[in-house]
């Protein structure tokens, strides 16, 4: 007996995929300039610290938390960071900074919300005001800049042709889709994002669990933020305010369970794809900034949308 | 039965969730003034019957002819509306909000231009009060309300504006004896005022008091329907279950081994005090008492999930660290929780992860891939030995039927290789077939020498599985049954004469 509802989750994906991939084409071939190498290397290289943000936000969202200060802590690691290279006149001090202080931030969030019991979303968004004030009251406002020779490799290298952002960010997602799918801590996250109450009672500590979700969250945004200084060679105190919503967005286009539980991590990155495909082709089409975010706003509804229909759907019938 | 009394009568009523049927062509009359019992075991359609009656379902066939008229019950409210009410097992009231604001929750009355009437509103609270002889002040809050109380805030909600027909769900579940008997003459006042009652119960006590019929439903079907004076006891018990105890139970030997799990002067402030108990290798301990007894936190506190206060407990005489379930997990213990949806399963994830989850530590070391090729290898030995009924190991589990889901969470624990077991309401919610499923790996357990201690409401299952029984009422064991006392009657009377000595007043 073949039960449809089991089906259920392959059907909205490929629904939306396929209205994304049309979108996409059609827009392609509209603006011809899309298809140029420089062009898709450009994509890859804006869409590269976006994919680690998307995947730290995914692995949290599938614990069943959410994590709004992913901007704040990009910028203020990197800030830093920066400091710490000028300071030290290396940009391995440097590199390694931005990526501690990427992990404590987060390891802050952890500890509050899997021992404090603080909601996430109230943990998250308290780190995002006060990180934020934090990077502006060290800067005074202004970017911190000239950083140390080659502390930007990971943002503005390449070999060859292909931005050295990509390979980087291909192995690490790969490595994050073997720690979600292939390990004990990834299979923890999924049970406990499902039902903490029994993935208490097979021994899980959700607490703990929590915790180890936000430190590898912030590891992989610290890895966000020195590809997004490198690419800017500086450190602003507003890197990128609002990159934890894009995330968010990503996360949910991809088809990542909102409540947590389920969904593979690789939707966090294949979500990635259309927002940046999207803002791409609608910049070379000279779209203003506005309309472009009210067009990528409406895609990710959209497309959310879409993903629930077949269901709601269902669960009318079978009334 | 005189027809000028009869208020309601469902006619041919059946009722099928996809291939499972579970109503089958059932009559079921409501007469006012009069209180028609509802019995039947777990699952044998009493509450679909009665959510069908209530509008939440529609039968697939049949018809409900209210007052001589045919009606439609399309949904909750038309019932309510036309004075069919329910009283729930669960109780739906307001901590915060006082007495008459729950009894008018949803149905304030209002002033002309709109406000809430609050001395309206008390006055007709205190009325409805007043019927079931309920001397409550309407301004109190429900929190501070003892859980005899809430039940009669409970029904007089219910009450609330033309109330012709009154169905009580296991109205006496959570309550002490001499709640029940305040609530009983409650019922008996509706009954002097032409309300039609319907009231499920499986105390036999109960129901010989307040019952004027009584309707046995077993397996979607009507096996029984009587004046309740013409019916014996038994006759009642052999209706509901269908056969004798011993062949529901399948047969089992009883060789004891060593001492494997005790519990000394155990306890949990607010739970459960001083809880003794020892359990022997091959034993099946069962542990019986009202809900609201302290049953489910002492399975709860064995395994680490609910702090105790004093009190050791020992497997294998080496002390087990009730921190965690972490600690009683690698101690040896398993533990099947008695609300299935809300502590046994990961609902999203699949068969496959629910089974395989107590596991994983053994499938990996920290850090390292998990033993894929293992993981799959356990997982289907265990469905094909559990008949675990699935598409495929991947489906996620909420879509299997409760059974199966509930041979998922114990068969979870077979794999681990637990010594000493602590299932509560293992069969609670689960279909025939499955139950059966569950007392065969019971027994096994037990001939392979683990213990198993079976918290349970149920008593036919207890009178039927155990060896040894213990009873518990307000966070005490206050009695002990060995095997050759185990009957009904002698299981009921510890659990209910013996209420009145537990009870100070």
């Amino acid at each position: 007996m073949r039960n449809p509802i089991e089906h259920m989750p392959s059907l909205p994906t490929i629904v939306s995929a396929s209205v994304l991939l049309i979108a996409v084409i059609g827009l392609a071939l509209l603006e011809p300039r899309f298809i140029v190498s420089q062009n898709l290397a450009n994509i890859a290289l804006q869409a590269a610290p976006l994919i680690l943000v998307a995947l730290a936000q995914g692995i949290v969202i599938i614990s069943g938390g959410i994590d709004l200060s992913q901007g704040a802590a990009i910028a203020f690691a990197g800030i830093v960071g920066m400091l710490a290279a000028l300071a030290s006149n290396s940009i391995w001090v440097g590199w390694f900074i931005v990526i501690a202080t990427g992990v404590a931030l987060s390891a802050i969030n952890g500890a509050l919300v899997g021992w404090m019991r603080v909601p996430a979303f109230v943990a998250t968004a308290g780190m995002l005001t006060y990180v934020d004030g934090a990077s502006f009251l060290i800067t005074g406002g202004l970017p911190i800049e000239f950083p140390p020779d080659g502390y930007s490799w990971f943002g503005r290298a390449f070999f060859g042709p292909v931005p050295v952002a990509i390979p980087v960010v291909a192995i690490i997602s790969l490595l994050t889709c073997v720690l979600m799918h292939r390990t004990r801590i990834g299979r923890s996250i999924y049970l406990l994002g499902d039902n903490e109450e029994a993935a208490r009672i097979v021994g899980i500590n959700p607490s703990l669990c929590r915790f180890y979700v936000f430190l590898i969250a912030g590891f992989l945004t610290g890895c966000a933020s020195i590809i997004l200084t490198g690419r800017i060679d500086s450190a602003p105190p507003s890197l990128s305010p609002t990159i934890q919503f894009e995330a968010i967005a990503a996360v949910a286009i991809g088809g990542i369970s909102m409540s947590g539980g389920h969904g593979g991590i690789w939707r966090a990155i294949a979500g990635v794809v259309p927002v940046a495909v999207a803002g791409n082709i609608l910049n070379l089409m000279g779209v203003q900034t506005g309309a472009q975010l009210i067009i990528i706003g409406g895609i990710t509804v959209g497309v959310v949308a879409l993903q629930a229909l077949p269901v709601i759907q269902l669960k009318r019938s079978r009334r | 039965m005189s027809l000028g009394n009869q208020l309601l009568f469902a006619k041919g009523i059946s009722k099928r969730f996809g291939a499972n049927t579970v109503l089958d062509n059932v009559n079921f009359a409501v007469e006012a003034g009069s209180v028609h019992v509802l019995m039947g075991e777990n699952g044998a359609g009493k509450s679909t019957l009665i959510k069908i009656l209530s509008g939440i379902h529609m039968p697939d066939a049949g018809e409900i002819i209210l007052q001589e008229e045919c009606v439609l019950l399309s949904n909750p409210r038309i019932a309510t509306d036309l004075g069919i009410r329910v009283v729930h097992q669960e109780f739906s009231l307001v901590a915060g909000l006082s007495v008459a604001e729950n009894i008018h929750l949803g149905n304030q009355p209002r002033t002309k231009w709109g406000w809430v009437n609050n001395s309206e509103r008390t006055e007709s609270a205190k009325k409805m009060l007043d019927l079931l002889g309920a001397t409550i002040d309407p301004d109190t809050l429900v929190g501070e309300l003892t859980v005899g109380e809430r039940q009669l805030v409970e029904i007089a909600r219910a009450l609330v504006g033309d109330a012709k027909i009154l169905i009580l769900d296991e109205p006496t579940a959570a309550l002490s004896a001499r709640e029940v008997d305040h609530l009983l003459s409650s019922v008996d006042r509706l009954k002097k005022l032409g309300v039609g009652l319907v009231y499920i119960s499986h105390r036999m006590e109960e129901v010989r008091r307040v019952g004027d019929r009584v309707s046995v439903l077993r397996d979607g079907k009507l096996v029984l329907e009587s004046d309740l004076s013409e019916v014996e006891d038994s006759a009642l018990i052999q209706a509901m279950i269908g056969r004798p105890l011993d062949q529901q139970y399948p047969p089992r030997n009883f060789d004891l081994g060593d001492q494997l799990l005790e519990a000394q002067e155990l306890s949990s402030p607010g739970a459960f005090e001083k809880i003794t108990f020892s359990l022997r290798a091959g034993e099946v301990l069962g542990v019986v008492g009202p809900t609201g007894c302290g049953l489910n936190e002492l399975g709860r506190a064995l395994f680490g999930l609910l702090p105790t206060s004093s009190g050791v407990v020992r497997l294998q005489g080496k002390e087990v660290s009730l921190a965690n379930a972490r600690h009683a997990i690698h101690a040896g213990l398993a533990y099947v929780p008695d609300d299935r949806k809300v502590a046994g399963l990961m609902p999203n994830s699949s068969v496959k992860f629910n089974a395989s989850a107590a596991i994983l530590r053994r499938l990996t070391k920290y850090g390292q891939p998990i033993a894929t090729k293992r993981e799959n290898l356990a997982v289907e030995s265990l469905v094909k030995q559990l008949n675990i009924i699935a598409p495929s190991n991947n489906t996620p589990i909420r879509l299997l039927s409760g059974g199966n889901q509930q041979k998922v969470v114990l068969g979870r624990w077979l794999l681990h290789g637990a010594r000493a077991f602590i299932l509560a309401e293992p069969t609670r919610g689960v279909d025939v077939g499955a139950k059966e499923a569950i007392y065969t790996q019971i027994n096994g357990l037990a001939s392979n020498g683990a213990g198993v201690l079976l918290l349970t409401s149920d008593l036919m299952e207890a009178i039927g599985m155990c060896d040894r029984l213990l009873v518990m009422q307000c966070g005490r064991v206050i009695a002990e049954l060995a095997r050759g006392e185990l009957s009904m009657p002698t299981v009921l009377a510890a659990l209910y004469t013996q209420e009145a000595h537990a009870q100070p007043h």
